[in-house]
């Protein structure tokens, strides 16, 4: 099991501690957060390979994180003697985990356990070319031919390769068109799949039928080939098929799923046939299944059997999935969740074991957007949303996402997003109708999850109306004719009985007139409070 | 899969780099820096006693380091050792001296079956020259370091006593180079073929190029400077060990040679090298001398 990962300096991420748990993990993030770099980080360090290849032969510039490396040039700039930026990322594993020769500790914490660390970093043999660089005109990037990467256990020992004890399953969303038909982690999986005996009979067979071929067709084309060159070249041209090691069935053999190559698939069905390979390829292995947008590409029943897929691969593995998808998240567990912002992780645990399977089952309930928001309006229906927007804009001028505040509907069941906000630590304004209740009633059912200043609720007046609409009426009592007016309200028909019939398409004439209205007490005071 | 290594790789990967932090944080391991002769590192302090500047660690001081990282880990290194090896086997194990025999005595403590194999009468080589520790075990006296963990309970020493190799004339010989303060059990010889000449003999100065020419023998030296016949090719005492050959020609030191004549005792490592030089054989040993009328030993003439 994975305990903690650590990066340093790499892509965006600068300085990363992530306790990642037991099981399932699931890695949630505004676009940017960093999240799919985590990911590629892992696999990097687990499996020593980055597109197939050793890290050392793909250092690239943009490896580096671009603020560490401003900050080094302006450094060096000043006259600073510094060491360039390095790139560290760590796994550590639990103290009892096979391996246990990858055990020491020759790591940042200086922590007793097994683990893996790629270390890449100026290559001495190169200080005196990285001199020259510095001293020269040079871009504002380090230059990579000079760097080198270490792939290392905890006893700073270089690995060949990846130790047998685990397999890693990268399952990616991104889909092949190409004419190759695999992509490499699907390469990978596939070979992975595939044991030692079998694979070492299918190459056997794979060169016989080669030969086979060559004997057969393609000596008739080399006879004529023969006849049309001849006196033409001393040697002969002739046509082979490619016998040598590197040409192995693994290029060649490729999944199909009824009868559609893997490539020609449509990109759910890939995205379903990798979920599969994965759990062939890694069964029977201490294992880290790594999973990329799962929702990309695909139908909402696709992704539910794919996500019935993860569940069942996680089964023993660690897992760590990577989603913009409140389905995904909420189905996998909301207890799971770890919050990315800017090349940090944040946790939050404690969440009640009963809000995380009610989730479960309500999977369409958006908390992606209450994890991801700064601050939360929570309102109860569509006509509260546009009134409470059009108040927003009417009182400040802006709309609410232009201060990073997500207006959510959620209707009078507010009590589980209120719990997620409360551990989220969310600033969040709930504002609710007080029905046939006092506002007392309301905020006292609230409380545990309430606190002064941070998360307050807002109920409506009871002396001035108990829904939404005699609010509107009592707020606007100075100009009735101007709201009837918006609102279109025929004449002789009573004003609040008009809105509460046509709820929805009066709090849209409102939000969209060009002439602005009263509002009630309680969203004004909402509107001030979430703006501090 | 069981893992094959010397000992100074053992000590490199499974002591001292996993917890060198513990001593010497910062400081990095790359390899080994073998040093015969002279310390190169003789007035340095700190980790740069152990450590060169290109991360390699002194062979001559990598025992004492892996032993001061064992006792700083607090058990960490045995439990280590412990999850990755039920058993560990350790042949020659008489060549292991000073800070090694810490090392070994946690390891004898620990969870893990130990088998040490060795012959402490062929003491000839050592992991290190300057390494002060246990003193008093060093050359053949590791027997009594042996016997002394028994008496702690920690092993169980097994003599094997038999020869296949030589000859029971060739390793009653042998056997009597050794001291006998280590009271080490006589050996018994299972060689049952003859030759016609089976045994140890004195051979003059005069008569070796024909007793070359009639047994082809393999010839040992002392050492490179050791005087020879002109044109003939010898091996060192100590490269000829670990060797089998049907029968050996040996230059004898002045020591080895007053033994001869008189049985004077022979100092340990003198010992240890004779006795090393004359079990390579399985069915004679001659001794170059300059006059045999004195010797017991029988004597070979054309």
């Amino acid at each position: 099991m994975i305990t903690r990962v650590i990066v340093q300096n790499y892509r965006c991420l600068r300085h990363l501690d992530f306790v990642p748990l037991d099981g399932m993990n699931i890695v949630v993030g505004d676009n940017e957060a960093g999240k799919s770099t985590l990911l590629e980080a892992l696999g990097l360090v687990l499996t020593g390979r980055v597109n197939g290849r050793r890290p050392g032969e793909e250092i690239n510039p943009f490896w580096f994180n671009t603020e560490a490396v401003a900050e080094y040039f302006t450094a060096i700039a000043g006259g600073d003697k510094l060491e360039p930026p390095q790139i560290l990322i760590e796994v550590y594993f639990a103290k009892d985990d096979q391996p246990q020769t990858l055990r020491g500790k020759v790591n940042s914490r200086h922590e007793d356990c097994p683990g893996l660390r790629l270390v890449i970093e100026l290559d001495p043999d190169f200080e005196p070319e990285f001199d020259q660089y510095l001293r020269s005109s040079h871009p504002p990037v380090l230059p990579a031919e000079y760097f080198r990467a270490r792939w290392l256990d905890f006893r700073e020992l270089q690995l060949q390769r990846r130790p047998p004890e685990f397999g890693v399953a990268f399952i990616d969303g991104r889909t092949v068109r190409s004419s190759s038909g695999v992509d490499n982690h699907t390469r990978q999986m596939l070979a992975d799949a595939v044991d030692k005996r079998d694979g070492a009979a299918i190459s056997v067979a794979f060169r016989q039928s080669r030969h086979e071929l060559t004997q057969s067709v393609l000596a008739g084309v080399n006879q004529k080939i023969r006849t049309m060159t001849q006196g033409l070249l001393t040697g002969q041209i002739e046509l082979h098929l490619d016998q040598s090691a590197s040409s192995g069935w693994e290029a060649a053999v490729i999944p199909q799923v009824g009868s559609v190559p893997f490539a020609m698939a449509g990109q759910g069905q890939q995205v379903i046939m990798k979920t599969a390979l994965a759990l062939q390829a890694t069964s029977g292995k201490t294992s880290f299944v790594l999973v990329e947008e799962p929702e990309n590409h695909l139908s909402h029943t696709g992704l539910m059997s794919v996500i019935a897929s993860i569940e069942k691969l996680a089964g023993g593995r660690q897992t760590f999935v990577v989603t913009h998808s409140s389905y995904v998240m909420n189905r996998l567990g909301l207890d799971r969740i770890h919050l990315m912002h800017q090349g940090k992780v944040k946790e939050f645990r404690g969440l009640d074991a009963e809000t995380v399977s009610y989730f479960k089952k309500q999977s369409g309930y958006d908390t992606l957007r209450v994890v991801l928001a700064r601050k939360v309006v929570i309102v109860e229906g569509p006509s509260d949303e546009m009134i409470f927007n059009r108040a927003y804009k009417d009182q400040t001028g802006q709309d609410p996402v232009d201060d990073g505040i997500d207006v959510l509907t959620y209707g009078t069941q507010n009590r589980r997003p209120l719990e997620l906000c409360h551990l989220l630590d969310r600033r969040v304004a709930i504002l609710r109708d007080v029905d046939k209740r006092t506002p007392q009633h309301w905020k006292d059912q609230a409380k545990p999850y309430l606190e002064d200043g941070v998360r307050e609720m807002f109920v409506g007046d009871p002396g001035e109306g108990s829904t939404l609409e005699p609010q509107l009426v009592s707020a606007n009592n100075a100009d009735l004719a101007t709201l009837g007016t918006i609102v279109g309200c025929p004449d002789g028909e009573d004003l609040t009985d008009h809105l509460t019939d046509n709820k929805t398409e009066s709090a849209w004439r409102i939000a969209t007139s060009a002439r602005q209205i009263k509002y009630p007490g309680y969203i004004t005071k909402a509107i001030t409070f979430i703006r501090k | 899969m069981p893992e094959v290594s010397g000992w100074f790789s053992f000590l490199l990967n499974h002591v001292v780099r996993p917890y060198l932090p513990d001593v010497y944080p910062g400081r990095s391991v790359t390899g080994l820096h073998w040093v015969e002769g002279a310390d190169p590192a003789r007035f340095a302090r700190g980790a740069d006693r152990y450590i060169d500047p290109e991360g390699r660690v002194y062979s001559h001081r990598l025992g004492k380091l892996a032993y001061d990282i064992a006792i700083a880990s607090h058990g960490a290194v045995v439990d280590r050792l412990e999850r990755i090896f039920d058993e560990i086997y350790i042949d020659e194990v008489q060549d292991l001296t000073g800070n090694d025999l810490g090392v070994l005595e946690l390891m004898l403590r620990s969870k893990m079956n130990i088998t040490l194999v060795g012959d402490v009468r062929q003491s000839v080589f050592s992991t290190s020259r300057s390494d002060t520790k246990n003193k008093k075990y060093q050359g053949m006296n590791k027997v009594e370091w042996f016997r002394e963990m028994e008496r702690k309970t920690l092993c169980l020493i097994e003599y094997r006593t038999a020869t296949w190799r030589c000859t029971q004339e060739i390793i009653d010989f042998a056997d009597s180079v050794v001291p006998v303060r280590f009271s080490l059990p006589n050996t018994t010889s299972h060689q049952s073929v003859r030759t016609g000449h089976d045994g140890v003999f004195v051979v003059t100065w005069d008569h070796v190029p024909e007793y070359l020419e009639k047994f082809s023998p393999e010839v040992l030296r002392d050492k490179s400077t050791s005087k020879i016949h002109e044109g003939c090719t010898a091996t060192n005492f100590g490269q000829a060990k670990g060797i089998t050959v049907e029968r050996v020609l040996i230059y004898p030191t002045k020591p080895i040679e007053a033994f001869l004549l008189t049985g004077a005792l022979l100092a340990d490592t003198s010992a240890a090298r004779l006795y090393v030089a004359v079990t390579r054989a399985k069915h004679s040993v001659a001794f170059v001398v300059s006059d045999s009328s004195h010797h017991l030993l029988p004597r070979w003439t054309p």
